[in-house]
C-alpha cells in the first residue's frame, strides 16, 4: 500500500459537539482519519474516548460541527440524506450487540436483502442469488435464509450483521466493537472472518475497538483516542512493539492477555475526566506518569516523527513493560 | 495447601431433578489463595459460585459438599446462609449496581452491613465505613459515604463494592467478572487493589472470569471449565505454558495477545447446551485431538502432580 494513494474515505479535523444542559459535551475534537482500500485501521479507545461517536459523524450519521468528510474525492460533510442516500450502500456498518442490531421479526434473507432492495440492486432473482452467495461467504448454510435472528447464537447473528453489511458490495466497512459481546472461541471466529472478507472484497475496514490485544491481530494501522483527541497514530506492529505517546503505552500495559511480562503493570490513577469537562493543556495531562508543567497548559500539536503521529510535548518516555522487540 | 479454607466436593448444580447443569465440581481454596474458575458463557462457572452462596435461582438445586474453615455448609438454613454472607464469604460482582441500592447513601449500606454482622453502635460502624472507603482507595472517604451509587464512577463503584465485601474481614472473597464492565486502565487499578487487598488481610479469593489475561494477572491456580465441569486445573503459570486439556491450548489459541506472529485461532462451533450434551468427554465434537473412546467414555478428572486434567488424550 503506497502513501500516493488516494483514501476512499477520509474525515479531516472533524470535531462533534453536542450541547448538555447549557454547557457543551466535545465527543470529537480535531480528529483526522484515511481509509484505505484493502487496509484495516483500527480506532482505539476507552469509553469517552469519542471512538463510536467519530463512527457514526464518518458514516453522516451525525453532522460534525467542523471539519471535512469526503467519499472517493466528494465531499459529503453537508450533503443532505436524499443525495447521500444513492452513496450510502458504498459505506456499511456492523454494531457491538448482534441482539439489537437485527430486526427479530424479519427472516435472516429479508434482513440480509434489505440494503439491496434500498439501492435497486435489481430482479427478485438476482437479489435472491446474491443473498444466497453473500450468506455462505460469511459461513451461515443456505437454510439460515428462510430463519429468523432468534434462532441463532450471539456468533451466528454476528454473521448475518457481515452479510447484511457486505450485500450492496460497499468498499468501506466499519464495525464498532463487533466481538466485545462474544465468547473469546467465538470471538476468533469473528475477526477471522472479518480479516478475510477485508482481503477478499478488498475493503477500506475501519475497526472500532477497545481492546489493543485484538485490534493488534487485525489491523495495518492504529489511531489511538482520549477524550476525543487522537494522540497517536501509526503502523499497528510499530505502535504496540513502541508506544511514544505515555497514553499507548498505559493502555497496552493495562491490556490483560496470557503472555508473561519483564516488568509490573503501568497503572494509571484516577478516572478519565468527562468530556463536559475536559482539562486544558493535553487532554491527558491530569492521570499522565510524566506530565510536566507546560502539558497543562498547552495543547500538544499531533506532529509527525518517523512512522507516527505524536500529540505529546515529551514522547517515548513511557516503556510498556511488554518487552515486544518490533515484528516486521 | 493442608488446611483449606474453602473446600467443595462433588458441586453440582441440578435443573428439573436430572440434568446436571454443573457437574461434579471439587476443588480446595488454600488461606492467602486466589483460584480463578475461568469458562465461556454456560461454562457453569456463575452457577458454582451462586450455589456456593445459596443463592440458586428457583428451579436449580444444589447438590455435594461445601465446607468453609472446616464447617459443613451442606445443610444451612437460608437464616444460617445470611449469617454466613457478607461475613464469612464477601462477594463482588460484574455490575457494582447489584449490589448497591440506587436509592441508598453508600455509607448507610456500609453501615448496615457491619451492624447485620457485628454488635457494634452506629457512630462505630460509621468509622468503620469511612475506614473501609479509604482502604480502598476512594478519595475523600468521609464526604463518600453521603454519595449515591449513581453520582461515583464505574471504577469507585467497583472500589465501594470492595469495600462492602470485605467490611466483615471475611476469609473468603468471590467475584463474579469483577473487572469485565470497566475500561482497560480501571481493570489494571481493581485488579491491583484486589490483589493488594486480598494479600495485606491474608483472605482467599475465587475469581470467576471469562478472561484467561484477567486470571494470568492475578490468579495463583486456574480451574477451566466447560460445560459444567472442570476440564483442567493447575498452577497458573504451568497451566498457561504447558496447556495439556485440548480445550484450555484451543482457549489460549483464541484469545488475543501481542504476539503477531500467531493468527486467532477459532475453535469450530460451539459449547453444547446442558439438556443435550454429547457422550463421552463434552468437547469432543469441537476437539481436535478426539479419539474413538473419547466419544464413548467421559473422562475423570486425575490428580497428577500438583494439576488435575480430565482428558482420554491429552497435550504432553
Amino acid at each position: 500500500m503506497t502513501d500516493t494513494q488516494r483514501p476512499i474515505m477520509e474525515m479531516s479535523g472533524v470535531s462533534v459537539r453536542f450541547p448538555v444542559g447549557g454547557r457543551t459535551l466535545t465527543a470529537v475534537d480535531d480528529v483526522s482519519l484515511a481509509l484505505y482500500r484493502g487496509q484495516t485501521l483500527a480506532l482505539v479507545g476507552e469509553s469517552g474516548s469519542g471512538k463510536s461517536t467519530a463512527a457514526t459523524a464518518l458514516m453522516r450519521a451525525t453532522t460534525p460541527q467542523a471539519g471535512r468528510i469526503t467519499f472517493d474525492g466528494r465531499d459529503i460533510t453537508r450533503l443532505p440524506e436524499r443525495r447521500l442516500r444513492p452513496l450510502r450502500r458504498h459505506f456499511q456498518m456492523i454494531l457491538q450487540d448482534p441482539y439489537a442490531s437485527l430486526d427479530p421479526r424479519m427472516t435472516v434473507a429479508r434482513i440480509v436483502a434489505e440494503p439491496l432492495h434500498a439501492h435497486g440492486f435489481g430482479t427478485r432473482e438476482q437479489i435472491g442469488a446474491r443473498v444466497a452467495e453473500v450468506l455462505a461467504q460469511v459461513g451461515l448454510p443456505a437454510s439460515a435464509a428462510g430463519r429468523y435472528p432468534a434462532q441463532f447464537s450471539g456468533g451466528q447473528r454476528q454473521r448475518i450483521s457481515i452479510a447484511r453489511a457486505l450485500a450492496a458490495r460497499p468498499s468501506v466497512l466499519v464495525a464498532d466493537e463487533p466481538v466485545s459481546a462474544l465468547d473469546v472461541s467465538i470471538q476468533a471466529q469473528i475477526v477471522n472472518l472479518l480479516g478475510e472478507v477485508q482481503r477478499t472484497d478488498d475493503l477500506a475496514f475501519l475497526l472500532i475497538a477497545h481492546d489493543l490485544s485484538l485490534v493488534h491481530h487485525i489491523s495495518d494501522r492504529v489511531v489511538v483516542l482520549y477524550l476525543g483527541r487522537v494522540l497517536e497514530e501509526g503502523p499497528t506492529t510499530s505502535v504496540v512493539a513502541s508506544p511514544q505517546h505515555p497514553y499507548t503505552a498505559a493502555l497496552l500495559s493495562a491490556t490483560p492477555t496470557t503472555e508473561e511480562r519483564p516488568r509490573e503493570r503501568i497503572v494509571l490513577s484516577g478516572d478519565p475526566p468527562s468530556p463536559i469537562d475536559r482539562p486544558p493543556g493535553c487532554v491527558f495531562h491530569t492521570r499522565c506518569p510524566v506530565a510536566r508543567a507546560v502539558c497543562a497548559t498547552d495543547v500538544p500539536p499531533l506532529t509527525v516523527a518517523g512512522d507516527r503521529s505524536v500529540a505529546c510535548f515529551f514522547p517515548g518516555e513511557v516503556d510498556s513493560g511488554l518487552g515486544l522487540t518490533e515484528v516486521r | 495447601m493442608d488446611e483449606a479454607v474453602l473446600d467443595v466436593d462433588g458441586l453440582s448444580v441440578v435443573h428439573g431433578g436430572d440434568t446436571r447443569i454443573v457437574q461434579d465440581v471439587s476443588f480446595r481454596l488454600g488461606r492467602g489463595e486466589i483460584l480463578g474458575l475461568v469458562g465461556e458463557s454456560g461454562s457453569g462457572k456463575s452457577l458454582t459460585a451462586l450455589s456456593l452462596m445459596g443463592l440458586l435461582p428457583p428451579g436449580l438445586s444444589r447438590t455435594g459438599t461445601v465446607r468453609l474453615r472446616g464447617e459443613d455448609l451442606t445443610g444451612h438454613s437460608e437464616k444460617q446462609m445470611e449469617r454466613v454472607r457478607g461475613a464469612q464469604i464477601g462477594m463482588v460482582f460484574q455490575d457494582p449496581m447489584t449490589g448497591l441500592n440506587p436509592v441508598r447513601r453508600i455509607g448507610s449500606v456500609l453501615v448496615e452491613t457491619v451492624r447485620r454482622h457485628q454488635d457494634v453502635s452506629r457512630a462505630a460502624a460509621r468509622e468503620k465505613a469511612v475506614e473501609a472507603l479509604a482502604a480502598v482507595g476512594v478519595p475523600s472517604p468521609g464526604d463518600r459515604v453521603r454519595a449515591y451509587p449513581h453520582q461515583l464512577s464505574g471504577g469507585l463503584r467497583q472500589r465501594v463494592m470492595i469495600a462492602l465485601a470485605l467490611i466483615n474481614e471475611p476469609s473468603v472473597i468471590l467475584a463474579d467478572e469483577p473487572t469485565t464492565a470497566l475500561d482497560t486502565t480501571i481493570q489494571a487499578q481493581i485488579t491491583q487493589l484486589m490483589r493488594d487487598q486480598i494479600q495485606a488481610r491474608g483472605a482467599s479469593m475465587v475469581l470467576i472470569t471469562h478472561d484467561l489475561g484477567v486470571a494470568a494477572e492475578l490468579c495463583d491456580r486456574v480451574a477451566v471449565m466447560y460445560s459444567g465441569g472442570v476440564v483442567e486445573e493447575g498452577p497458573t503459570r504451568e497451566l498457561l505454558r504447558n496447556p495439556r486439556h485440548p480445550y484450555t491450548a484451543a482457549l489460549l489459541a483464541a484469545a488475543p495477545n501481542f504476539d503477531r506472529s500467531r493468527t486467532l485461532a477459532a475453535i469450530p462451533g460451539a459449547p453444547p447446551s446442558p439438556f443435550a450434551r454429547p457422550d463421552g468427554c463434552p468437547f469432543h465434537p469441537r476437539c481436535d485431538r478426539a479419539q474413538d473412546a473419547c466419544s464413548t467414555k467421559e473422562p475423570v478428572l486425575t490428580v497428577s502432580g500438583s494439576a488435575r486434567l480430565a482428558c482420554w488424550n491429552p497435550h504432553d
